[in-house]
């Protein structure tokens, strides 16, 4: 009887240590390639199929593909372990600069300096990238010491800016208003582009406001969708018109930093091995009123009422506003989305879906400078320092960056790689949907904006406060109270606030990482 | 007569068992319990410079308490408020639960029915379960997504958007309330159900000949019956408030202005959700230290007051 209950407790025992084993990776084994990657992303075609092209040049390969659900592939307790680690993790970069101070991830400037093959001739990596990817992912392992080095691969770049209905756009009637459009927009009275001016997105709004009279609420068109339960998607507007006012490299207000500037939080030190310095002076931009203002004077009215939106905007998150546009529940004319809005909305296609197309955020009146186009890159690919297989996994790096596989994964995800290339006039008899080639007509003729300081000529000075905290336009001002900001508040009070707000935390990052204050 | 207690000398085989027997659980104890919350509380000390983890005393506290607990920020403030609405909640379920409870053990018309209804909500995936929730108010005619419950109130005049937490809601915590009990109602009924079913036979019996009510039997006798489970259930109610997270989550699925949907369970696990930055790490952390310090004498205090004035039950 004892010898039962002795086995009995010795397999009780062996099989509850199975779930000592921490999840987020795995590892098969040398000689197998592991990659976790993001399931929710792209799905897993496209890298299913790059691995059996890569089999095809090396038949020996052998891989091993893990799919995670959660976004950050549980990439920090895997690494914190340091065991049972895949050799390649395709995620969000959510505590990269820990990884990387902390040793748990492998240089990878063999992956830069390999050579790929492009269209306009071989190229290493790193100049195939565009030039606001190249240096996103470079620093020093810990500041002040050692070289400066790449630490992961940037998976895809996301724009965010605006998408159109073009059945709506091709039947508004242009009325005679205030607000001045070129010309060339509008044919035999209607609309035949989309607005590029704010001047314009203004007319087309009265204009579609006008056509909406007497009809039922059922039957009006939206002019403009944007979700209010997801607050920093207005990023997509408001950094861009930050940006075009502010000035992108170059300031154009004196005494002010430029856009990209404000990244750097005020750190103006050039050596590494000094202290480096922050400032709530950045929260002082000129630029950031007039973003503000801008969007207040498109959603609401002098009262604070909304106009021009959704008549639930309140409770309309991204996800139920593209399920909403794209499924047809509503007639929105234009509405803010990013370039996975087709790739994420595919199972609400149904007979109500309008044809539509992805535009630039219109620009500010005054602003003549290059067409932007904010763009977040999130998602990085990078190798554990305790990966098995480092050597393959580099290899595979180079491989997925030539430009064969950085078109093909345009043509299975619809999404772009931070590369040089135009995937539709590469491989222009694949049948790219009309929203992908907008999209990548976007990309194309658009200077992407990543929020990373880009000015800074040595990233070892790229402020600590970027690096660990990342603080938005508002600060510390949850954007929960955006909305009721907004509603209330010019871009100067707001702005105020921000900086009011953001006080404490600055005083916390000065005393935390050492700093001084620069004015 | 005394009774003599000779005490055995374990053999080394006895020990060996003995050994095997406490040796996994001790070592579960000691890695998941012990190390976890040394860790956690060696957290709250110190603060990740980029680098490394440097002590800094209390500073975490002195930053953090005026916020949570004195309004320093309201979303903050909001959060630790609103947490105690699950103490609200759950006492309005304890006293449905016995009536429920009690009207099973009595064997009421359709009873098995009933006990099945109740508890169907657990049975359920809680997000499957909220999203149906949800669907029955929504409000939404341009998108024609309009639900039962909320045209109903429609028709009465009552057009509200009941999931808007930008705006000052009069709605959303009603909303959380009413899923709360509804969905947290089943388990109480089981579990007060299968206390009543140890109450001696003879006690019913007693009462049917001695004609005593309904209600009579339920207050003078089941209840102090079952105090000794009514004791824990409003324990657990007051420690219940560290673990009221998901529902506002689910439900409100944005904290809203100043944090009116949200809870510090909810902010803990957004803080911790970001797993890989260890300042968000600390900061909750730090939260959940100081609302335990400040939590513990409160329920300290309630198990003495729940000792001294509920009497011991022997049956």
């Amino acid at each position: 009887m004892k010898r039962i209950v002795v086995f009995l407790l010795t397999l009780v025992m062996a099989l509850s240590t199975c779930s000592l084993f921490g999840c987020g990776g795995g590892n098969t084994g040398e000689g197998v390639l592991d990659i976790t990657f993001y399931k929710g992303g792209y799905g897993e075609k496209w890298i299913n199929d790059a691995c059996e092209e890569y089999k095809k040049k090396n038949p020996d390969f052998k891989y091993n593909l893990i799919p995670e659900s959660a976004q950050d592939c549980n990439a920090a307790s895997a690494l914190k372990a340091g065991s049972d680690l895949s050799d390649i993790y395709m995620a969000n970069d959510n505590g990269f600069n820990e990884f990387i101070s902390s040793g748990y991830i492998e240089p990878i400037k063999e992956v830069y300096d390999s050579k790929v093959q492009t269209s306009n001739g071989e190229k290493t990596v790193y100049d195939f990238l565009i030039p606001v990817a190249r240096d996103r992912y470079w620093r020093q392992k810990v500041a002040g010491q050692g070289d400066n080095l790449p630490w992961a691969v940037p998976l895809s770049i996301l724009p965010g800016a605006m998408v159109y209905s073009e059945e709506i756009l091709l039947s508004t009637v242009h009325q005679t208003s205030s607000f001045e459009v070129d010309g060339a927009k509008i044919s035999e009275g209607k609309w035949i582009a989309p607005p590029e001016t704010i001047d314009e997105l203004m007319a087309y709004f009265y204009d579609i406001n006008k056509a909406n009279e007497g009809k039922s609420e059922n039957d009006k068109i939206v002019p403009f969708g944007w979700p209010g339960s997801s607050p920093n998607i207005l990023f997509f507007v408001l950094y861009q018109w930050w940006a075009e006012s502010q000035g992108v490299n170059v300031s154009n207000y004196s005494g002010q930093g430029s856009w990209y500037d404000f990244w750097n939080f005020g750190n103006v030190t050039t050596d590494p091995t000094q202290p480096q310095t922050l400032s709530l002076s950045v929260f002082e931009q000129t630029g950031q009123r007039e973003a503000i203002d801008t969007l207040r004077s498109l959603i609401f009215d002098s009262q604070g009422n909304y106009v021009n939106s959704l008549s639930s905007v309140n409770s309309t998150n991204i996800t139920s506003l593209g399920q909403t546009f794209v499924g047809g529940r509503a007639k929105i004319a234009i509405a803010l989305a990013s370039s996975f809005l087709e790739n994420e909305c595919k199972t609400w296609v149904n007979p109500d879906t309008p044809t539509y197309k992805f535009m630039n955020v219109p620009s500010l009146n005054s602003y003549t400078g290059n067409q932007l186009c904010y763009a977040s890159i999130g998602e990085v690919m990078y190798i554990p320092t305790k990966a098995v297989d480092k050597s393959l996994a580099k290899d595979f790096l180079v491989f997925l960056s030539q430009e064969s596989q950085v078109v093909d994964f345009a043509r299975k995800t619809g999404s772009i790689r931070p590369f040089d290339c135009d995937p539709v006039t590469i491989d222009g008899s694949f049948a790219w949907t009309e929203f992908n080639r907008s999209v990548f007509n976007v990309y194309k003729n658009s200077e992407m904006l990543i929020a990373y300081p880009k000015n800074v000529q040595n990233k070892d000075c790229i402020s600590d406060i970027y690096k660990y905290a990342t603080p938005h336009m508002f600060g510390a001002v949850p954007l929960e109270n955006l909305l009721a900001n907004l509603k209330t508040k010019t871009g100067a009070e707001l702005m105020q606030l921000v900086k009011e707000e953001t006080t404490d935390d600055f005083e916390g990052y000065q005393s935390t990482y050492d700093m001084q204050w620069a004015n | 007569m005394s009774i003599e207690v000779k005490k055995k000398k374990l053999r080394g085989s006895q020990i060996g068992f003995f050994i095997a027997l406490i040796a996994y659980p001790l070592i579960q104890w000691g890695v998941f319990w012990f190390y976890v919350n040394v860790q956690t509380i060696a957290l709250t000390f110190q603060e990740y410079t980029g680098e490394t983890l440097r002590f800094v005393g209390l500073d975490n506290f002195i930053r953090i308490i005026p916020d949570v607990f004195f309004g320093g920020n309201a979303t903050m403030f909001n959060a630790f408020k609103n947490s105690y609405h699950s103490i609200l909640i759950n006492l309005i379920i304890l006293p449905l639960a016995i009536v429920s409870s009690y009207a099973f053990y009595k064997k009421v018309p359709c009873e098995k029915y009933f006990r099945v209804m109740f508890y169907m909500p657990n049975m359920i995936s809680m997000v499957v379960l909220v999203m149906c929730f949800r669907f029955l108010f929504f409000n939404y005619p341009t998108t024609s997504f309009v639900g039962p419950i909320a045209s109903v109130f429609n028709a009465m005049g009552f057009n509200v958007d009941w999931f808007d937490v930008v705006e000052k809601s009069n709605t959303i915590w009603p909303l959380i309330y009413t899923y709360c009990i509804w969905s947290g109602f089943g388990v109480n009924v089981i579990m007060i159900c299968g206390n009543m079913q140890r109450i001696p036979q003879e006690i019913t019996d007693y009462c049917k000949i001695d004609g005593v009510g309904f209600w009579r039997e339920l207050w003078s006798m089941v209840i102090p019956l079952i105090m000794p489970t009514i004791t824990v259930f409003v324990l657990n109610i007051i420690m219940g408030v560290f673990g009221f997270t998901y529902a506002p989550m689910f439900i409100a699925q944005s904290p809203g202005t100043d944090g009116q949907a949200y809870t510090l369970g909810w902010y803990i696990f957004n803080q911790v959700a970001n797993g890989a930055n260890t300042s968000l790490l600390i900061s909750a952390t730090t939260v959940g230290i100081s609302w335990s310090i400040f939590m513990l004498p409160i329920i300290l205090f309630s198990k003495w007051v729940l000792d001294k004035f509920t009497p011991e039950v022997y049956f």
